[in-house]
């Protein structure tokens, strides 16, 4: 691990600092540099809006999609580069939430699946925010397992017929494409029978209903499908590959690293330096010590092994599953942090109030949030099968469905 | 060899069980090396002693508690006056093999760290007397040392004892972390290996999730501990102001997580784990007892706490 940049790392460092320093909206740099956990909001500002003219404009400057070739949009920048440019960018990143899934994830599947000419019309304005991408895979009937899919899309003409439903779509509702997983031949094996295509999210028969949370906030949405035509030019891949196809947009998610996960430490830590406790101040009482020590190297080791895969990217390797870790822990942490901060409050804790709540409702909004953390981007148990697959090369579980034509495998539990 | 790559050193030979003994030597005479080295001028009291640590005709401990408790001047009470030590030291780590021991002990009685100040002591002198102590750790001694009007050279400055003590912790947690991160690699090895080769309900038991999933747990923290250890090495090798930082949190993470690896890979052994013919309960012991060698974990923790509140006020 090496903590020091290249003379070649430092000089794009220094370039990215100044652009920064001259162009970022700091009047938000305060209240984006809060936000901890969830959405970001702005007051008396649309963050849609401030989200897309900073991107616009780091478009329009080349510091959009770094990593992606110029004609796309991109820089042509090196991993190390993009990962630079995160941390410089530090809280007006937090702007580009909206835009993650279409840069990380629809931006790399079409660059690899789709012809050239859509590449050129579709690209760039998803580099420069102008248009976002959702990702329209996870359904009711398939969640972790995200090939067990229903949604069917049959051939008329040259045109597909997509009816069916998905669910957990992020920012489907202010969306303008999609990337969208189909069952196209429900008598053979679930993963041999699925087909990926792209299409507009304003095309006739695409409904979105946002989905509320157990926290109250809409993150999600369901999106229902009724006799949506999408035309056989907008499919990615072969018919019946999608499963191949959506393994690319699946890797690249692996790939956004350096960003940094929250954790909730360095909140708790200030909390219990000014909380006083019936005895003294919280950060002086040993019980408080011994939990925020334990917190303390967890959040430091996620740091580190950050650092760690920065490191790698810097010796031209490829990150691996084994960055899998950091959702992983910091999922479950950020929930136990939030608990043990409300029970530092005693029974005024469970007040969420902004007015009436420490920190302004900050843990428990962090409370009520958290089990999300723990279940989207691949739940807790998928995210250890990765670990034990993957990295400790431990057998793949027993899949009793595998070689199950699709439209025979089990539909109800109990009967 | 080079701090870092001494830590490089201690990691790979604890993942070895036949290095056991090497192993058992390495970060002890790792750190005492490291604090006496390290010091700006070399006392005399030392000059006779370091070339025979480096050519290993010579072994060396640092003989600091006295009973229960954890690293405190307070806890000092061995005396030291007109070049005599009196008390007793348990336990001393290797103490029954050492010839000399680095002896804190007590000059003053105004309540402050400046009472304690250090010396060297010839342990196959007179006035000292050696008796080993059983320990949970078998392949790594414990003894009592007592001083009966036990001569000793000053190491050092008067009254600078215990600020030596609390840097020489500070380096030998940093090296002895490797080491448990070492053991905690091990240990989550042979963990996985048992889990691939054993069959039971007509596969391996490493395909259950409950299985896997325990081993993936383990795979965390032992790479947590490692990432806070290089952090801890960084520190270490380049003597940079957050070593106190990062030498608890590598201490504390690396104690973890070698305890937490040790203790599932008996249970992912099932049955032979807990047996004397498995190798399992070496880790666990040796994770244990070096989980307390160096002040345990309640002391790392409120020192980590300390010092991550003094790098904010500053």
């Amino acid at each position: 691990m090496n903590f020091d940049d290249t003379p070649q790392e430092a000089a794009f460092r220094a370039e990215a600092k100044a652009w920064i320093a001259a162009n970022a909206p700091k009047q938000y740099e305060d209240e984006l540099r809060k936000a901890s956990l969830g959405r970001v909001a702005l007051k008396g500002a649309n963050i849609l809006e401030v989200a897309k003219a900073w991107q616009r404009k780091k478009a329009d400057a080349g510091w959009a999609c770094l990593h992606w070739p110029k004609e796309y949009g991109g820089r042509g920048a090196s991993p190390i580069e993009r990962v630079i440019w995160q941390q410089e960018e530090g809280p007006f990143g937090r702007l580009s939430s909206m835009f993650i899934i279409g840069h990380g994830m629809c931006g790399p599947t079409m660059m690899a699946f789709a012809g050239e000419e859509q590449k050129r019309k579709y690209l760039p304005p998803l580099a420069s925010g102008e248009k976002i991408w959702c990702q329209l895979f996870s359904e009711p009937a398939g969640g972790s397992d995200v090939a067990g899919l229903r949604t069917r899309a049959e051939k008329h003409g040259d045109e597909w017929v997509i009816n069916g439903q998905k669910i957990w779509t992020s920012g489907a509702h202010y969306s303008d494409y999609g990337i969208l997983l189909t069952r196209t031949d429900p008598d053979v094996a679930k993963h041999k029978g699925l087909t990926m295509f792209f299409l507009d999210m304003k095309s006739p028969g695409v409904e979105v209903r946002p989905i509320k949370q157990a926290s109250g906030a809409s993150d999600f949405n369901e999106v229902y499908f009724t006799d949506v035509r999408i035309p056989d030019s907008q499919r990615l891949g072969n018919v019946n590959d999608g499963w191949n196809v959506s393994l690319t947009t699946l890797m690249n998610e692996r790939m956004s690293i350096g960003a940094g996960v929250a954790t909730g430490f360095p909140e708790l830590l200030d909390f219990c330096n000014s909380l006083m406790l019936e005895d003294g101040p919280a950060i002086e009482n040993r019980a408080v010590r011994s939990k925020l020590a334990n917190w303390a190297v967890k959040a430091s080791g996620l740091k580190y092994t950050s650092m760690r895969a920065i490191s790698a990217l810097s010796r031209g390797e490829r990150p691996g599953p084994e960055n899998s870790i950091g959702k992983l822990v910091a999922g479950s942490m950020i929930q136990d942090v939030a608990t043990y901060a409300l029970d530092l409050q005693g029974a005024a804790g469970a007040l969420s109030g902004p007015e009436d709540a420490e920190v302004a409702g900050k843990f428990q909004a962090m409370l009520l949030r958290a089990p999300g953390t723990r279940v989207e981007g691949g739940t807790d148990e998928i995210m250890r099968n990765i670990i034990a697959e993957r990295v400790l090369g431990l057998p793949g579980d027993i899949r009793v469905d595998k070689d199950v034509p699709f439209n025979k495998i089990p539909t109800k539990g109990r009967a | 060899m080079g701090r870092l790559r001494r830590c490089g050193a201690l990691c790979g030979s604890a993942t070895k069980l036949r290095h056991c003994l090497r192993w058992n030597f390495g970060a002890f005479r790792s750190f005492t090396e490291d604090s006496l080295v390290g010091m700006r001028d070399v006392p005399t009291s030392l000059q006779k002693w370091l070339p025979k640590i480096a050519s290993g005709d010579a072994i060396g401990t640092l003989a600091l508690f006295e009973g229960k408790g954890n690293p405190s001047p307070k806890a000092v009470k061995v005396t030291a006056n007109g070049g005599v030590l009196n008390g007793v030291k348990r336990p001393v780590a290797d103490g029954a093999i050492a010839d000399f021991a680095v002896v804190a002990a007590r000059t003053g009685s105004s309540g402050r760290e400046s009472d304690i100040s250090l010396f060297i002591v010839d342990l196959k002198a007179g006035g000292v007397e050696v008796k080993s102590l059983t320990n949970i750790d078998l392949t790594r001694g414990q003894a009592e040392i007592a001083f009966k009007d036990a001569k000793a050279e000053p190491l050092g400055a008067p009254g600078e004892g215990w600020s030596v003590i609390t840097q020489v912790l500070d380096r030998a947690a940093v090296l002895m972390a490797f080491e448990q991160v070492g053991g905690a690699d091990r240990a989550l090895e042979m963990g996985r290996d048992y889990a691939l080769d054993r069959i039971a309900f007509g596969r391996p038991i490493g395909s259950f999730q409950a299985v896997k999933h325990m081993l993936a747990d383990m795979y965390v923290s032992a790479t947590l501990a490692r990432s806070n250890c290089y952090y801890g090495a960084w520190a270490l090798s380049t003597n940079a102001g957050e070593l106190p930082e990062a030498a608890a949190a590598a201490r504390i993470s690396a104690t973890q997580a070698f305890q937490h690896c040790a203790k599932n890979n008996i249970q992912v052994h099932g049955g032979m784990g807990f047996t004397w013919e498995f190798d399992c309960h070496m880790y666990y012991r040796r994770a244990n007892a070096v989980a307390l060698g160096l002040g345990s974990l309640s002391y790392w923790e409120d020192a980590l706490i300390d010092r991550m509140r003094k790098k904010n006020a500053a």
